[in-house]
């Protein structure tokens, strides 16, 4: 007991077995659909035989209705003892009880629709030795289901983050080696290009420019980034599974021996059988190991190979099952060892896959991780960098350029009295604010021009006197945004109507000067975002007085 | 006298209220061009936009058109419930500032009245009283939220630990008459609450008008 509290506390990519079993995977959806329509095909293929009166169509119903109420019994467990379980797992235990209640369900169900068609019915003994393995399997396949699902999920999440992190850690050297300025620099030069050819067709008196002017703005601003990952398949998983993990034969002889319990009981119950069940129980381990060994010879590359050789390994096991269960021809017993064959060829899949994920996730991870090529994740970093290049762009432009683009071709549609020389005003003016906010590329990182173009639109309010060196410098731009609250503070709060800006710069840091003629602040204020700004950008290093004949001096030293 | 830095706005704007036979003066979109024609007309009245984009609000530019003649009326014409929620640390408004939000605006002539008023009292408090009973603290928490921000990186910014911040949301969305409801993310609440006050679009798609 010790050995399995400390298997469910077992951590396989970031929660504990028991979370992957007991919580919101509880009730493994997909792997209940993907295994109904096997079981259907199994339930036909292993019953049909010359002798009984009961067709394939009839036989399909039955396990459809058995299936039915499996699903039932799931959907009261859902609503019931599951309810919450995707914010507080429940026990292993009890999601197997859950699976027992399933696997029980369905051979009643079955019988009742025999009974019912009229066309056969199971026996007490079968039926109760049938509903006891299913309950049997029921006990084991639901948590193993719910693990492999949960795991996979979980694959899948932190092979998203680990791209994510890669993409984001191309975006940083974009940004380092100036890529994202020259993108900049391509993407204002496209609406520009577009903008003035729209000025030559006015002045041409082209009558579809109209359209072309709505175009550019929604290219430049409606566009989304595909900023998903891509190449993610559950194959990838389950291959990878396989790969770490080929044949797990523990596990599939535990889920072998309720299958071969149910047909022994079903067929013959003697001594004879019990020594042939054993037989072909050492017969799949043996035709396991010639798989590994098989497999530890020719490399473990692809899945398809060893999908192949599981396959292969049910097959052969198949007719030794069909020499000790069935009193069928071999003919007759074909259809079932295929259908049985694969759906015992998924379930080892699953388990691999499963067990792979407790041993090694870590190198799975890792695996996934490399599916994703160095030039795929620098695409995908370059396309989330144009999204928000596109997204700023949009905000700075929004008013000088896209508000104007609109005018220009609300005019055209006639919608509005103004004139062509309206328009054109407009559209020179959208070109220039263009230019404007776009800048050449060269003047990215020059501390005079950021610090210029943001106290730009602050002129009109007040006298402002800014010395500042014309040097490049790699947070001019924050330099430029904290002088801007700066002075915005010494208008609003310190009711300023001159302000001085010096900014003197030597070898190793900058030292900024604010003084302004203002009332003074308040100093038991609430912290504002310029103090918070100033504390992130100097560390500390900034200091406000008030001079005794008036006014406040900000001192602020980066670098 | 108009200002108002989205063009299609102003265009419609000036071109409704000199229908209504308001004499408009002058109309333009920046600082620069609003107080060099301010001075040139002197204006009676002048409507300015909240959100003049990057630099001065237009809050900033009224104060400097009370500077140079303090017998101006103000009327702010805006999509934004609150001021506050533009940016933090604004300025107080002017006296006697007409705060009009343009959701509420049914047709022009509430525009004409507040116009009037505003040339006949232009710094008695005719206007019903401005923006949400939310502090400073709340709107900047629905701000950052709406941002899609993190508590931790909320906290990163407000310099405050994480379980404060936690707090200031409950109030924020107790306030706003957000909770209860279990089947809404709450911080999806405070978005929407966000974008409806600011007057957003996404607030009329996300409350079910999918046709705005």
């Amino acid at each position: 007991m010790p050995r399995a509290a400390h298997l469910a506390q077992r951590e396989v990519l970031g929660l504990s077995v028991r979370e992957h079993i007991g919580g919101r995977f509880a009730i493994p959806w997909v792997a209940a659909f993907i295994s109904f329509p096997l079981n259907v095909a199994s339930t036909i293929a292993t019953n049909l035989s010359p002798e009984s009166n009961v067709t394939a169509v009839q036989w399909g119903v039955v396990s459809v209705v058995g299936i039915a109420a499996m699903v039932g019994v799931l959907l009261i467990a859902k609503f019931t003892v599951l309810r919450t379980c995707a914010t507080k797992p429940v026990p292993i235990w009890l999601v197997g009880l859950i699976g027992s209640a399933v696997g029980a369900a369905r051979v009643p169900a079955m019988d009742g629709t025999l009974r019912l068609l009229g066309v056969a019915e199971f026996g007490q003994s079968t039926l109760l030795i049938r509903t006891l393995s299913g309950a049997l399997l029921g006990f084991i396949l639901l948590p193993l289901g719910a693990f492999v699902t949960s795991t996979v999920y979980q694959f899948r999440t932190q092979r998203r983050a680990l791209v994510n992190d890669e993409i984001a850690w191309h975006q940083a050297q974009m940004r380092a080696e100036g890529a994202t300025a020259a993108l900049r620099v391509t993407l204002v030069a496209k609406v520009e290009s577009e903008l003035s050819s729209a000025i030559v067709e006015l002045e041409s008196g082209s009558p579809v420019i109209g359209e072309t002017l709505q175009r550019t703005g929604r290219d430049l601003w409606d566009a989304q980034p595909e900023s998903q990952p891509r190449g993610f398949r559950w194959g990838q998983v389950v291959g990878a599974g396989l790969r770490h993990n080929p044949l797990p034969t523990f596990l599939v002889l535990i889920i072998w021996a309720p299958t071969a319990a149910m047909n022994f009981a079903s067929y013959q119950s003697s001594l004879t059988t019990l020594v042939r069940v054993t037989a072909s129980c050492l017969a799949l381990v043996g035709v396991f190991h010639v798989g590994r060994l098989w497999i530890a010879r020719h490399g473990r590359s692809s899945v398809g190979v060893l999908g192949a050789v599981l396959f292969a390994s049910w097959a052969l096991t198949s007719p030794i099952s069909w020499w000790l269960f069935s009193k069928k021809s071999l003919g007759e017993a074909i259809p079932s060892m295929v259908v049985n064959a694969a759906w015992l060829t998924l379930v080892t899949v699953l388990s691999g896959a499963a067990v792979a994920a407790v041993r090694s996730s870590e190198a799975i991870l890792e695996e996934l991780r490399r599916k994703v090529s160095e030039a795929e994740i620098q695409a995908l970093a370059a396309d989330e960098e144009l999204a928000i290049l596109r997204r700023e762009l949009g905000a700075q432009l929004h008013g000088p350029v896209r508000s104007r683009l609109n005018t220009a071709s609300a005019v055209l549609q006639g919608m509005s009295g103004a004139d062509d020389a309206h328009l054109g005003g407009e559209l020179h003016a959208a070109l220039r604010s263009l230019t404007r906010v776009g800048g050449d590329g060269t003047s990215v990182g020059n501390l005079n021009d950021e610090v210029t173009r943001n106290l730009d639109p602050w002129e009109p309010l007040l006298d402002l006197y800014v010395t500042c060196p014309t040097v490049t410098h790699p947070q001019a731009q924050s330099v430029a945004v904290l002088i801007e609250e700066a002075v915005a503070n010494a208008y609003r709060h310190g009711r300023a109507s001159e302000v001085r800006v010096t900014v003197v710069s030597d070898e190793s840091q900058l030292r900024v000067e604010v003084v302004d003629n203002g009332i003074g602040v308040d100093s038991d204020s609430e912290p504002g975002l310029g103090t918070r700004l100033l504390d992130h950008h100097t560390a500390g290093r900034w200091s406000r007085q008030v001079r005794p004949e008036g006014g406040t001096v900000l001192d602020i030293v980066i670098g | 006298m108009v200002v108002e830095d989205d063009s299609f706005t102003r265009l419609t704007v000036v071109g409704a209220l000199r229908h209504s036979g308001i004499d408009v003066v002058a109309d333009c979109e920046s600082p620069r061009d609003a107080l060099a024609d301010f001075r040139k007309h002197l204006p009676k009245v002048c409507l300015v936009d909240l959100d003049l984009g990057a630099g001065p609000t237009g809050i900033d530019v009224a104060a400097a058109m009370r500077r140079l003649d303090p017998a101006v009326g103000i009327v702010l014409l805006t999509s934004y419930q609150d001021p506050r929620l533009l940016s933090p640390g604004l300025r107080e408004l002017p006296e006697g500032t007409r705060y009009v939000v343009k959701q509420a605006l049914s047709d022009i002539d509430m525009l004409t009245v507040a116009i009037e008023s505003a040339a006949q009292h232009p710094r008695s408090d005719a206007a019903d009283a401005v923006g949400t009973d939310l502090t400073d603290t709340q709107i900047e928490i629905l701000r950052l939220v709406a941002a899609g921000l993190s508590n931790s990186e909320i906290a990163r910014i407000r310099v405050v630990d994480e379980k404060t911040v936690e707090q200031a949301i409950s109030r924020t969305a107790k306030r706003l008459k957000i909770e209860g409801d279990s089947s809404i993310n709450r911080r999806v609440a405070l978005a929407r609450a966000y974008y409806r006050l600011i007057g957003s679009s996404v607030a009329r798609i996300a409350d079910g008008d999918v046709n705005a």
